[in-house]
């Protein structure tokens, strides 16, 4: 098969940072060093990367009004067993607008990264080993990107997340960033064990359908929700399965996005230099999890999936309420946050929630969306923060303020971040942000229930903390009086190096989204990214004219007025996506503005220091707040003292009763071979032994008794006629 | 208690026979061999007498005694440099067990042939006269062949063994 | 009380008879070894003279002439033997019948 341009120009992206990674290793493997220009062939890979990402971006998916068509490709990599029983992995390849998009925004944020870390990380050790990781993760990231089969995609978010264990643990001397490195390993391998586990229900059952076929690949996946959508396919009879698989699934994106109960890694994973905070732990890698259900997406919505009618799914139920709380609770955990990364990355928390919830809610394209705009703000403010911290050496916002003077530049750009990520209109945020609200509302209104406005009313909720604990940093670090004179005095802005990046990733987090105009801006008439990013192109382009699918166009849960065959579920959901779409653009500027407000009022005018400003409940907050509601303290207390009970249960056990069986067993062995061991040596060779020796023994006596003496011969003779005397009366009876 | 003087006899010349019979085996050198040897044929020579066999029982004692065993102290003192000190032990003798067990053997076999076979008891002669003269008949009527043959026996053994026994000149100076 | 009668005659020739088997065997010195043989001879002749007294009919002694006969070779056999011995000590120095194994070679 002729391999199209697209795919081999993807692939190229792909393998840059790989190349850059085998230089840097071969060059260590033979010279015993890494090269010294490693950070040069990191960021010219990374920057070619970024050239032939943005040039499909522009030549193709921004060419057209609904982007490029999907492109896949196939190498069979092994195949185990034979014929219909194989078992067989390719590596699948697709190419569409939202692998595109999301390379863009991995190359990007990668290539700004590394230009910083030029200037961030030159003075520290290990500079060259810093750049050879960076391209690894480079490299894994993309690879996650541009696979269409779920181990393949396994096997780049283990990558990954070994890239994020070494970076995390970069400064490894230092006893806390190996214990979060540690921790980051550890709390994945839960969501990992999970994914695999889904995995494999999902390959055992698709196997079913079609034997010897590469049944993890995505087409494959999509293709057998859609005829169970249609009564049949190898889900039938598995319909329950379908939503554990998925479940099971998505705790695989709970720990890689850090979604509560598992996100205790994030925070501490902050321990890794800030460039790696921005591009690892914040833009991309944090984000795979999220890309990951996007794609899984017919997975999680179930067999409503072909028909649109899939938002009574249970794993998106699931997935919404994960997301929503995950926002709210971290967005609780920032406000009070005295360490500005720390902060941060409860944010980062917060954002992933809303992407989780956005899918969770049955929109893909708003999810996706959000991380496309959240991955360039977040990674401005996370280089924003690393350049303040460059300033005055200190993580903690008791040691900032005052500093909007003396880094004027970081100062900008870190307030069009904060803008952004707040959800102030002409800012990208608003645009993604508004679309997450407007379809947890439709979800609400569609379900008309209590429980069906929860994540709604926790992600506007959210809306409004989002905007008062971003502008408390903001104030915190840059307004007010400086807070410690002497770091103040040595502040100064940081070079060219690290500022241009800041610059480049704030225009981004303006324009990214499109301009946005707060009042008759119709969202109903489509957008850029939603009518590129969405159900319908990703998974249609892609499956063309399969059977399956032949019917999808008309029952899209998409922005558009929905096609006149269309079911009821599905009009009435579009309906209410069109009543709630102008209340939800009131209410969350409202949120952004009081938000922003409250957080000027406390911490400009009355130059709080934290949140409580004297009133005793929200003290009482505090506390539980900055102890991180207690989750760290329950797995260290709780879960962590149960597990080593179970281990040493488990240890005892080990020892009892199966190493008693083992040693028993071997003993017996033991014995067996000792007692055959005695039988060989006595019975056998005896026996072949005796056989000799009693000849020997038979020919010395016959010799003994013919020694020429009568005497000896009458004695025997006399004993002779003994036994025949003997004989006779025996036989006489 | 009737007691026979004829069975008294017979158990004493029986113990005179036997316990010197085993004493030759049990003897510590070759010159006590000869004497119990002389003590059992006395024995078997009053046991002939108690028999009846009075010509038999002197003969015994004459050629026995006076002459075989005469024969053979010689024979000991010409072969032996130190008959007394001829030891039973390493030299002297073999394994005094081993003969005894054999002896017993032989006696078990015998005995059971004495005593598992009715021999039948006639009257026999039991009035206890003189049989030189039935013997002297005998000897030259019906055993008058045999008599002759052993005569001539007797001569060629005497020439054998003083030809045997005559000492060689040339194997003396060697 | 037990009558003698011609059992206890051949127990006694019995014993005699064992006795001389044990000296032949037991001894190494070959006049004792002869010594053994005239035991024999004695159970021998002794069983002849029993029987004579105790189953021959009246006025037979045909057992008492065997025994006449037995004595007789029993003399000549002595003197044979002895000659024979004298011989045998004059070639090897010794009367131990042990030594006299060359026909084992």
């Amino acid at each position: 098969m002729q391999m199209p341009d697209t795919i081999l120009i993807a692939l190229l992206i792909v393998a840059l940072p790989l190349a850059a990674w085998t230089i840097g290793f071969l060059h260590a493997a033979v010279r015993r060093r890494l090269p010294a220009c490693q950070d040069w062939i990191s960021t010219v890979a990374v920057g070619v990367s970024l050239a032939l990402s943005l040039y499909l971006m522009f030549s193709q998916v921004l060419a057209g009004p609904a982007g490029m068509q999907a492109v896949t490709h196939s190498w069979r990599w092994f195949a185990i067993g034979s014929g219909d029983n194989a078992f067989v992995l390719n590596f699948d390849v697709l190419v569409d607008n939202l692998t595109v998009a999301m390379f863009c925004v991995v190359n990007i944020v990668a290539f700004l990264v590394h230009v910083y870390s030029r200037s961030y990380m030159h003075a520290e050790d290990r500079y060259p080993r810093f750049f050879l990781h960076l391209s690894l993760f480079t490299f894994s990231m993309l690879g996650l990107l541009v696979t269409s089969n779920l181990m393949m995609l396994f096997i780049f978010w283990e990558l990954v997340g070994v890239c994020s264990y070494f970076l995390i643990g970069f400064f490894f001397l230092k006893k806390s960033a190996g214990d979060a490195s540690k921790k980051a390993f550890v709390l994945n391998r839960i969501g990992d064990a999970c994914f695999m586990a889904g995995i494999f229900m999902i390959g055992g059952l698709l196997a079913k359908q079609w034997p010897g076929e590469s049944v993890l690949s995505f087409q494959r996946i999509w293709e057998s929700i859609a005829m169970l959508g249609h009564g049949q396919g190898p889900w039938i009879g598995h319909e329950s399965e379908v939503a554990i698989a998925g479940l099971l699934v998505f705790v695989g994106c709970m720990t890689k996005s850090a979604q509560f109960p598992l996100h205790v890694w994030l925070p501490d994973a902050m321990e890794g230099p800030t460039p790696v905070s921005a591009l690892i732990h914040a833009a991309t890698m944090v984000a795979a999890g999220v890309y990951m259900i996007v794609r899984m997406f017919p997975l999680m919505a179930g067999k409503g999936y072909v028909s649109g009618d899939f938002l009574d799914s249970p794993a998106l139920w699931v997935i919404a309420f994960i997301g929503g709380i995950t926002a709210l609770f971290s967005g609780t955990i920032a406000l009070v946050q005295t360490d500005l990364k720390k902060g941060l990355a409860y944010s980062t928390c917060s954002q992933l929630g809303y992407m989780v919830m956005a899918v969770g809610v049955g929109s893909i394209s708003a999810g996706m969306f959000h991380l496309f705009t959240h991955a360039f703000f977040k990674a401005c403010l996370f280089l924003g923060s690393g350049s303040v911290i460059h300033a005055v050496h200190s993580q903690e916002m008791k040691d900032m303020g005052g500093l909007r003077a003396k880094m004027p530049i970081t100062y900008a750009t870190f307030l069009i971040a904060c803008l952004a990520i707040a959800g102030t209109p002409l800012f990208s945020g608003f645009l993604s942000k508004e679309a997450v609200l407007g379809q947890a509302a439709a979800f609400g209104a569609h379900h008309d229930s209590l429980l069906g406005w929860v994540p709604f009313t926790l992600a506007a909720v959210t809306a409004f903390l989002t905007a008062f604990y971003m502008f408390r940093l903001l104030f915190l670090t840059f307004h007010g009086k400086p807070g410690d004179r002497h770091k103040f005095e040595h502040a100064h802005e940081s070079p060219a190096a690290m500022t241009m990046p800041l610059v480049v990733l704030a225009v981004l987090a303006l324009i990214a989204g499109g301009i946005a105009l707060p009042f008759g801006l119709d969202l109903g008439t489509g957008h850029w990214f939603q009518d590129r990013v969405n159900d319908q192109v990703l998974v249609q382009n892609t499956m063309g004219n399969t059977p399956a699918f032949a019917d999808m166009q008309a029952n899209m849960v998409h922005r558009h007025d929905p096609l006149p065959n269309a079911n009821e579920a599905v009009s009435s959901f579009h309906h209410h996506a069109h009543t709630v779409h102008m209340p939800v653009l009131l209410m969350s500027l409202c949120a952004v503005l009081i938000g922003i407000s409250a957080a000027w009022l406390l911490f400009v005018r009355r130059r709080s220091h934290d949140i409580v400003g004297g009133i005793p409940p929200l003290a009482k907050a505090r506390v539980v707040m900055s102890n991180l509601y207690y989750v760290d303290w329950f797995y260290c207390n709780r879960v962590v003292p149960t597990v080593k009970d179970i281990a040493d249960l488990a240890k005892a056990f080990d020892k009892s009763v199966i190493d008693a069986l083992v040693n028993g067993v071997a003993r017996f062995g033991t014995h067996i071979a000792w007692f055959a061991g005695r039988v060989d040596s006595l019975v056998v060779d005896g026996a072949v032994n005796g056989s000799g020796s009693s000849m020997l023994a038979l020919g010395q006596f016959f010799r003994g008794l013919v020694n020429g003496k009568i005497q000896d011969y009458v004695k025997y003779t006399v004993w002779g006629l003994g036994l025949l005397m003997i004989w006779a009366v025996l036989a006489r009876g | 208690m009737d007691i026979d003087f004829g069975t008294i006899m017979f158990f004493a010349l029986a113990l005179v026979a036997v316990v010197p019979a085993f004493m030759v085996v049990l003897a510590r050198d070759i010159v006590r061999v000869a004497f119990w040897l002389l003590a059992s044929l006395c024995g078997v020579a009053g046991l002939y007498i108690l028999l009846g066999a009075d010509f038999i029982g002197l003969t015994q004692v004459l050629v026995y005694i006076g002459g075989i065993l005469v024969l053979i102290l010689f024979g000991i003192m010409m072969t032996s440099k130190d008959p007394l000190r001829q030891k039973a032990g390493a030299s002297g003798q073999r394994s005094v067990v081993t003969g005894l067990v054999t002896a017993a053997i032989v006696f078990a076999v015998l005995a059971a042939v004495v005593l598992g076979v009715g021999f039948e008891e006639g009257k026999g002669r039991s009035d206890g006269s003189p049989t030189t003269t039935a013997l002297g008949e005998a000897l030259l009527t019906d055993y008058v062949l045999p008599f002759e043959l052993v005569s001539v026996l007797l001569l060629f053994v005497l020439c054998g063994a003083a030809y045997m026994a005559r000492r060689r000149r040339e194997d003396a100076h060697a | 009380m037990l009558d003698v009668s011609l059992k206890h005659y051949l127990l006694v020739a019995a014993l005699m008879f064992a006795a001389g088997v044990g000296v032949i065997i037991s001894r190494r010195n070959a006049i004792a070894v002869l010594c053994g043989v005239e035991l024999i001879l004695n159970a021998a002749a002794l069983n002849f003279v029993a029987f004579n007294r105790y189953s021959a009919p009246s006025g037979r002694l045909d057992g008492q002439v065997f025994t006449i006969f037995i004595i007789i070779l029993a003399a000549a056999e002595a003197a044979i033997a002895l000659a024979i011995l004298l011989n045998l000590f004059q070639q090897t120095n010794t009367v131990d019948v042990d030594e006299a194994d060359t026909l084992r070679e």
